[in-house]
Formats: C-alpha cells, structure tokens, sequence
C-alpha cells in the first residue's frame, strides 16, 4: 500500500498519517480511486522519519494517536520550519483543539466522518497552497541574492517607493532632486528585474512581512 | 426427669427439636417444630421425618439413614448443613440443620436441631440487591465518563466505511471497474459494521441490570472481554492500554459484569491520571497474576502522578474524587464488590511513578474439584 516508487520532487504527494488500520486503509484506497500519489504511515515518529522537505506535498493526519499526536506533530514540523500545510482529521468534539491548531500554522481540519469530496477538495487547496509556496521560495532567493545588489541610497528609496510615497516627497525628505529619485528608482527596478511597481510592491511586501516576523538571529516566533 | 418436666423444656427451645427412630420415623417434635412446619405435633409423630423435606431429599432420606446404619460414616451427623425444609402448605424454606446421635434405651435416636433461615436469607439478599443496585448506578456513572471515548470508538469504524463505500462508488464509476477489490471493500466494510457492533453490544451488556448471583470466573477472559471498552477510552486520550495474561490460573468466585466495573473504574482513573502526563507515552499496563494463596491478583499500573499520601485509604471512600466529571463513588464501589466476592482492593506506588491498584482474589473453594471434574471429562 504504502508505494515507494520514486517520485518527482515536485509532483504532488499526499502524506497519510493515522494510527486506526482501517481508516488509514480506506483514505489509501480513496486516494487510490482518484489517482493520488500518497504515502501512509501509522505513527507520527515514523512520518517524521520519512518526510522529505523538498517534496511537493501535504500531510492529511489524524488528531488523536498515542505517541505524538497530531498536533505534536505539527508543532514539531514548525520547530524544523518544515511548513507543510496540514489537514487535521477530528473526531467528535475536538473541535476546540481543531481551531488551536489553525491558530498555530497552516492547517485546515475535517470532522469524521465526511464527504469524500470534502476531503479530496480540501487536499487540492493544500496542495496548491503548498506549491505557490515553493514557488515563492524560489523567487524570494533569487530576490534577495539581486538586493544584495542596491546601494543603501537605492535600498532606501525602494522602501518608500514600497509604502507608496509619490517621487516628490522622497526627492524632498531625502534632500536630492526629484530627477535623482527617478534614477534610482529605474536601477532598483533593473537590478530586481521587475517589470512593472506592482510586482515590485509585492515581492517586498512579502520580504518585508517575513523579516519583520522573524527578525534574524531568533527561532520562529509563536 | 419426668416426661413432662422434659417435654415442657423441649416445648421452651426457639429452635425446632425432632428426634426420629432408626428407620425414619418422628418419636418428638416440640413446639417450635409446630410452628415452623404449620403441622400439630399428633399429626406428624410416627410418620417418616422426610414429610418435612422437598424432593430430592424426600424421597432419598430413607436412603441416607440405611447408608449410614450399613457403612457407620457420617454425613451430616456431628456436623451442621444448610437444606431446605417443607411446611405442611407445600411452601419450601431454608433451614439449618444439625444432627447428633443418641442411643436410648428404646433404641438408637437422632436428633435433629432446626433453625429458619429465611430471615437472614431475606436479609442477605436485600443488601446483595442494594449492592446490585449501587453497582448498576456506578456503571452509569462510569459510562457517562466515558462517552467521548466510546463516541469516538465507534464513529472510528463508522468513517471508515464511509470512506471505504465512497472509494467504492468513485471505482465503479471507471470503465473497467476492477472487481477483485471491489470484493474486498465488501468484505472490509463488513469488518467494520461488526466491529462498531461489538463496542455498542459490549456497551449494552456492561449497562444492562444484572443479577447478582456468583459464579466460577476464568479472570483472563472477563479482562479479555472488557478490553474493547478499556480501548475505547484511553484511545481517546492517545494512551496506550498493554495487558500481560498469566497462563494456569485459579477459578475465582465473582460476578462478570461487576468485576469489569472494578476492572474499568481502575483503567478510566488511570487515563483521568495520565491525560496531560509527561509520561503518557509510557501507557497503562493491566496484568494478571497468580496470587497469594493460589488465588489471582490483576494489577492496573498507570504512569500518572500518583496518588498523594495524605489521601492514603480516603480514596476508597464514597465522595472522595478529585475529578471534575463523575460522583467519585467509583473505588467504593469497585472496593464494595472486591470484598463482596472475599477478595482485596489495594493501592500502591509504582515503582516507576505513577499509581498501581491491586484486585486480589480467593480462588473458589470448590475450585480443586471443578478442575477434576473438568479433567475426568477430558
């Protein structure tokens, strides 16, 4: 069942993990009957044992297991900052510990017993969340290598072409011509290769959003 | 002493007095004897003395007294016995008997001392039937503990038969549906039905209201059969239940049902003790043993905190809980029906951190014959 047959990093997998033979047989053949590369394991210690980081993939686990529980397992996935999106299984009545672990990170939950669909739904939207991720991790290395690039007069004038300050007031707050601002302005859009402000706009405000979440040096912040 | 002097001091006893001849027959019975049997001393005296006995002593007394004129061994005489009595309306009833012999001058005598205990049984049976009746509520109470566990054992099979017919329905829908799996869905699905069958049936024999009676128990099967219940409740909270079964143990006098209540209030404290345990992981261990005296001991051994020994014995009594959910009647009661079967009901530490309780049992008294008779049909 479990099929180990090598697998394109980045072609979809779905992790399985449930300690309840039966349920993590019959999601195995549900999976099966839609065409999803899956792999199933029976205890959160030996998923962590087999999760590869760089795989394009969710993990659909149950919340109640001895051992680690799905939660621990979430938890311990956040401390290696392997952020895989996460599909919580509950059972009756966990619901409060279903919306504890939306809180803490990338997770959407399903209550036994569903809809097929419900499910299949929810594991497509992980797994598209999952690759715009590693999508925008490759962009943001290739960002951040060409920001390495601009001068810190440069850097400072694409900060606040970012929070939308209009040429004049930077000209003006900087004490230079508003025609040095235009330079600038065109060689942090050369060096960063983009082509039009929006995208500029958006690959910062991302940068900016994680650095300002994790300042360098500290572990993830809860 | 003359006839009547000895007659009016027979007449006197509480008990009932009836001296039979060596072929049966009643030469005395006192007034007690008149009352407790409803027949007038003139009706009875000269008759066979089995007139006051049911079958299958009726018909078989004059056979006792043959075998003991013919062989001297004694059965009864010299010794007391419980059997049953008839009053002259039909009506059977429990009595204590005991016989002692005599040899007069007209002959060998036996003397037969009455007592009813109808009374006592009354009474014995009312507290048992108390007993019964606490025991039940303690079930429901212990349930009710446990409903999230038991929800969620059986929602388990439940949602995977969902999925297994939803994975069915979606290989059906293909051009070329492939058959052979299709029979195996079947079949797993099946499995599953009956495994959700089995927690609900479990559930209703352990809630049904139960005679009280006694019988001989093989210890290793009524933990065995309480498992499933065990399970359900500590898989809820992720902890693990191992069970470790001696091989050979002794027959023990008890009532199923009751003693799976004691078995199950140990397991539902140890998972109450273990939710939040940094231990968790190391689980619940329910063992049974060969106790002292031949007997039989089951040990249910937690990895909790323990219980503080300025409590000591106060958690054996009624009330005492330190549990939000359940009326903490659940130790009395499990401590009532060990000692109600002759057994113990201890606490200790363990040795490893953690709570250990001990259900100690008597084996049968009859249990050494059991085993032959069993052996003999063999």
């Amino acid at each position: 069942m479990n099929k180990k047959k090598p697998l394109q990093k980045d072609s979809p997998l779905v992790y399985l993990v449930d300690d309840d033979d039966a349920i993590r047989d019959s999601l195995s053949l549900l999976l099966q009957s839609v065409g999803l590369e899956h792999a199933v394991y029976s205890s959160a210690l030996e998923f962590l044992e087999a999760y590869d980081r760089d795989q394009h993939s969710c993990l659909v686990t149950d919340i109640r297991m001895p051992g680690l529980s799905g939660l621990e397992l979430q938890q311990r996935l956040n401390e290696e900052r392997a952020y895989v999106p996460v599909i919580f299984i509950t059972g009756h009545g966990d619901v409060p510990m279903a919306v504890n672990a939306m809180k803490s990170g990338a997770a959407d939950f399903i209550q036994k017993p569903f809809r097929d669909q419900d499910l299949l739904d929810r594991i497509h939207k992980a797994l598209a969340r999952d690759g715009e991720t590693r999508k925008w991790r490759g962009q943001e290395k290739v960002i951040r290598e060409r920001l390495a690039l601009l001068t810190p007069r440069e850097a400072e004038v694409m900060q606040r072409v970012v929070k939308g300050q209009a040429n004049k007031v930077i000209a003006l707050d900087l004490g230079v011509s508003q025609r040095t601002v235009e330079l600038h302005r065109a060689r942090v859009m050369h060096k960063l290769k983009m082509r039009s402000l929006a995208d500029l706009v958006s690959a910062i405000g991302k940068i900016n959003e994680i650095d300002g979440a994790r300042p360098s040096g500290t572990a993830a912040a809860q | 002493m003359a006839m009547s002097e000895l007659q009016a001091l027979l007449d006197a006893a509480v008990d009932a007095i009836i001296v039979i001849d060596d072929r049966g027959a009643i030469t005395t019975f006192n007034a007690a004897a008149e009352r407790l049997f409803g027949y007038a001393a003139a009706e009875v005296l000269d008759k066979p003395v089995d007139l006051l006995m049911p079958e299958p002593y009726h018909s078989e007394h004059k056979g006792y007294i043959d075998r003991y004129l013919a062989t001297g061994e004694p059965r009864i005489i010299g010794v007391g016995r419980e059997v049953v009595g008839r009053r002259a309306n039909g009506e059977t009833f429990p009595i204590a008997l005991s016989v002692g012999e005599a040899h007069t001058a007209n002959g060998r005598r036996f003397v037969g001392i009455i007592r009813d205990l109808s009374a006592q049984r009354a009474t014995e049976l009312r507290a048992r039937s108390i007993e019964g009746r606490l025991a039940h509520v303690g079930r429901f109470d212990l349930m009710g503990e446990m409903a999230a566990g038991i929800a969620h054992e059986i929602n388990q099979p439940l949602s995977a038969i969902a999925t297994y017919a939803q994975a069915a329905r979606r290989i059906l829908e293909r051009d070329q549906p492939a058959m052979t799996t299709l029979i195996d869905v079947c079949r797993k699905i099946d499995e599953q039905a009956l495994r959700a069958g089995r927690v609900i049936e479990n559930l209703r024999k352990f809630i049904k209201k139960q005679d009280v009676r006694t019988e001989s128990l093989d210890v290793n099967a009524v933990v065995k059969d309480i498992m499933n219940l065990v399970d359900a409740d500590a898989h809820a909270e992720g902890i693990r239940v191992t069970t470790k079964y001696a091989n050979d143990l002794a027959v023990v006098r008890g009532n199923e049902v009751q003693l799976q209540q004691v078995l199950l209030n140990l397991t539902r404290n140890a998972v109450d003790a273990m939710r939040g345990s940094l231990s968790k992981h190391l689980g619940i261990l329910v063992e049974t043993q060969k106790g002292p005296d031949g007997g039989v001991t089951i040990t249910v051994a937690d990895h909790g905190p323990g219980v503080s020994s300025h409590l000591g014995d106060a958690i054996f009594h009624p009330f005492v809980t330190t549990k939000r959910d359940g009326l903490g009647v659940g130790l009395a009661i499990s401590r009532t029906i060990v000692q109600s079967c002759g057994g113990t009901l201890t606490y200790r530490d363990n040795p490893a951190g953690g709570a250990v309780f001990a259900v100690e049992l008597p084996v049968a008294k009859d249990d050494y014959s059991e085993q032959e008779e069993a052996a003999a049909e063999r």
